[in-house]
């Protein structure tokens, strides 16, 4: 485990108190919830119990939680739950999508249209209403961009999509636990999360819907509302219950000082790196900062770090022969050796001051150092 | 983590003849700045159906097989390209959960005077004399030409500055699109295919785009290409699109989908007329 660890969009360290909740809960309750003795009767209501909390956390009430096994899933639930539901729909999806719904653009092909981020990471909504078409059905975006921390405006974007009759998938994975809404959560169809991006356990995803327009994906058994089938995983989402309990009490606090952090941060880095750009925005997820260094490799600039302790990531992936730049640092008009050389910090509740002084100054050392030896 | 140590004691010095002057320029540099080591993201390009071929892979392992360096790959496990870090051989120890790096002054001057002494000229005054003059004449040649390409950004100081893409490609419009598979001398499946699929995507374009389309293939591993492949930054098989207005090379364009989309042909050529389109402006 690196000394440094700036990569909590990717992962966050659990909460110890609901690994706790997660190894109690599996010791008493480990009957199955489908059961229809005592043991399995306790299990499903401490199962719903749950659910009806974790709901009123998300100010969720109205609607119904349905457990997946990580975000990727719950996000392929929606994404091909709708799109077969409706044979003929088109579906819109944002440029700054994760992968686990940018699939859809090979999926489904024609079916689907882009809609653009500018270079500030943001939608444009004049762009957007003159996408949807008679027969969209479905428009994804994420709540908060995983590589560059856009916050995006979901209240006016459920508005449009309310105005013109379509549903919203909104894939909340980097945003729940780590700021709070402006909008009402209701007025969005599908909301979708991760635990272990707000200190649960791996392995516990979810979505919250208020639509019955979905098709199941994993069939063979009633739970979830006959969505997902499979034996619910009660441990882990109690600890995730438990771990977005605790990460929603510190939201406040943690906003101003992580926003703080990433200022000096930037600061310091600026003072002592030439020729570099920032791709995230000061207004975005707190603790999140995206960086472009021209001519560098964002994997080597990783590599680097790890060695010295730091653990950082980049945006760029390996793709048969080549090194291919993030599409979305790309759809913010960066140009192919900027978008090749990012890198992403993302800071979260146990990242101090001290270790974020010593990233600021270590990281332009690399930077110089990788200029030189290129 | 996997490391690859020099199996024999005794390092060959002489490999640093041989290696590319960038790798030996980068060598002087690391022992200048008395840094550590350095990483290069890629594969050995010998290995032509390997993921990422990079030259400066294939130099630095060269110089590793010379016993003159060393190398670690941290992220091998991970499904990315590798990333090789590299340091002078004996330099990189096993640590706990990390490799860690002690410098060998003594090795890295070995290094280093090996490095400088086949830099140094000859002791015959007379060779002296006539490099001298060669090098005023090479001067002299570089500010005629420094001059002639003043005000032309489309030229790339150190390297063949003269190159006009409309002369040398043959290309038969004065305005229209270039475009340019960029390759290796050894050509691999994965460069193979991209070559076909842009042939095939070229008859399907519209009859009147065909003759203002010319497609070409770069070896980049000749020098005289140099310049182009640091020009549009390329280092693996690559297609680029190049706008010619008025017989000049202007506006150019990396078709970067072609990487991922190479399984796919049908994909790839979809993608291809797409942005082809729209590179000439058209929707």
């Amino acid at each position: 485990m690196s000394s440094h660890y700036f990569d909590y969009a990717s992962s966050c360290p659990p909460f110890p108190e609901a690994l706790e909740v997660f190894n109690s809960t599996a010791r008493e309750y480990f009957a199955n919830p489908s059961s229809n003795h005592l043991p399995g009767i306790k299990a499903n209501e401490l199962l719903e119990s749950s659910k009806q909390r974790f709901l009123e956390l998300c100010k969720f009430t109205s609607g119904k939680l349905v457990l997946t096994g990580n975000g990727t899933e719950a996000n392929n639930l929606v994404i091909r739950g709708v799109m077969e539901k409706f044979p003929k729909g088109h579906l819109l999806l944002a440029n700054d999508t994760h992968a686990s719904a940018w699939f859809a653009t090979e999926v489904y092909k024609k079916r689907v249209d882009v809609v653009p981020i500018n270079s500030s990471g943001k939608i444009d909504f004049d762009k957007l209403k003159k996408m949807i078409k008679r027969n969209t059905i479905l428009l994804s975006i994420v709540h908060v961009c995983n590589e560059i921390g856009t916050i995006h405006d979901i209240k006016t974007i459920s508005e449009i999509c309310c105005e013109r009759g379509i549903l919203l998938h909104v894939d909340g994975v980097q945003a729940l636990g780590h700021i709070t809404p402006d909008f009402e959560m209701t007025d969005v169809n599908f909301y979708t999360f991760s635990a272990h991006k707000f200190g649960g356990p791996r392995g516990v995803g979810g979505l919250l819907l208020n639509s019955e327009n979905i098709n199941p994906q994993i069939l063979g058994g009633s739970q979830e509302y006959n969505l997902r089938a499979g034996t619910e995983n009660l441990p882990g989402f109690l600890a995730a219950l438990k771990a977005l309990e605790m990460s929603t009490k510190i939201v406040p606090a943690e906003t101003s000082r992580l926003r703080g952090l990433s200022e000096k941060f930037i600061k310091t880095l600026s003072e002592q790196v030439k020729d570099f750009k920032i791709n995230s925005s000061k207004n975005g997820l707190p603790g999140l900062i995206s960086l472009s260094f021209p001519g560098l490799t964002g994997i080597n600039l990783v590599t680097e770090l790890s060695l010295k302790g730091f653990a950082v990531s980049t945006g760029s992936a390996c793709h048969a022969h080549n090194i291919l730049p993030s599409r979305i640092i790309k759809a913010l008009g960066r140009t192919y050796t900027e978008a090749l050389g990012t890198l992403r910090i993302s800071m979260g509740r146990d990242t101090t001051e001290d270790s974020t002084q010593t990233l600021a100054e270590t990281l332009p050392q690399i930077v110089e150092k990788q200029r030189l030896l290129k | 983590m996997s490391k690859k140590k020099n199996t024999t004691s005794a390092v060959n010095f002489e490999a640093l003849k041989e290696t590319p002057a960038e790798m030996r320029q980068r060598l002087l540099n690391l022992i200048e700045s008395q840094a550590d080591f350095f990483t290069i993201t890629g594969s050995d390009a010998r290995d032509i159906n390997s993921c990422c071929p990079s030259d400066g892979v294939t130099a630095a392992n060269q110089l590793v097989e010379s016993g003159v360096l060393q190398v670690v790959r941290p992220n091998e496990s991970v499904d990315a390209c590798p990333v090789n870090v590299y340091a002078f051989a004996g330099e990189i120890k096993p640590g706990e959960n990390q490799p860690t790096f002690e410098i060998n002054a003594e090795f890295r001057q070995k290094v280093k005077s090996t490095i400088k002494q086949n830099q140094k000229p000859p002791g015959n005054k007379m060779v002296t004399l006539i490099r001298w003059i060669l090098l005023a004449f090479v001067l002299l040649s570089l500010i005629i030409v420094g001059v002639k390409n003043f005000s032309d950004n489309s030229k790339i100081a150190g390297v063949p500055l003269t190159l006009n893409l409309v002369e040398e490609f043959d290309v038969p419009f004065s305005d229209g699109i270039l475009i340019f598979l960029f390759h290796r001398e050894e050509r691999c499946d994965f460069c193979n295919n991209m070559e076909s699929h842009v042939r095939e995507a070229l008859t399907q374009i519209p009859a009147n785009l065909q003759n203002k389309v010319s497609f070409k293939l770069v070896n980049m591993n000749l020098s005289k290409y140099l310049g182009l492949k640091k020009k549009y930054d390329v280092f693996t098989s690559t297609v680029v699109f190049i706008k010619v207005q008025n017989n000049e090379a202007s506006g150019s364009f990396i078709f970067s989908d072609a990487w991922h989309l190479l399984d796919k042909k049908e994909k790839f050529i979809a993608a291809f007329k797409t942005e082809l389109f729209k590179f000439r402006g058209e929707k």
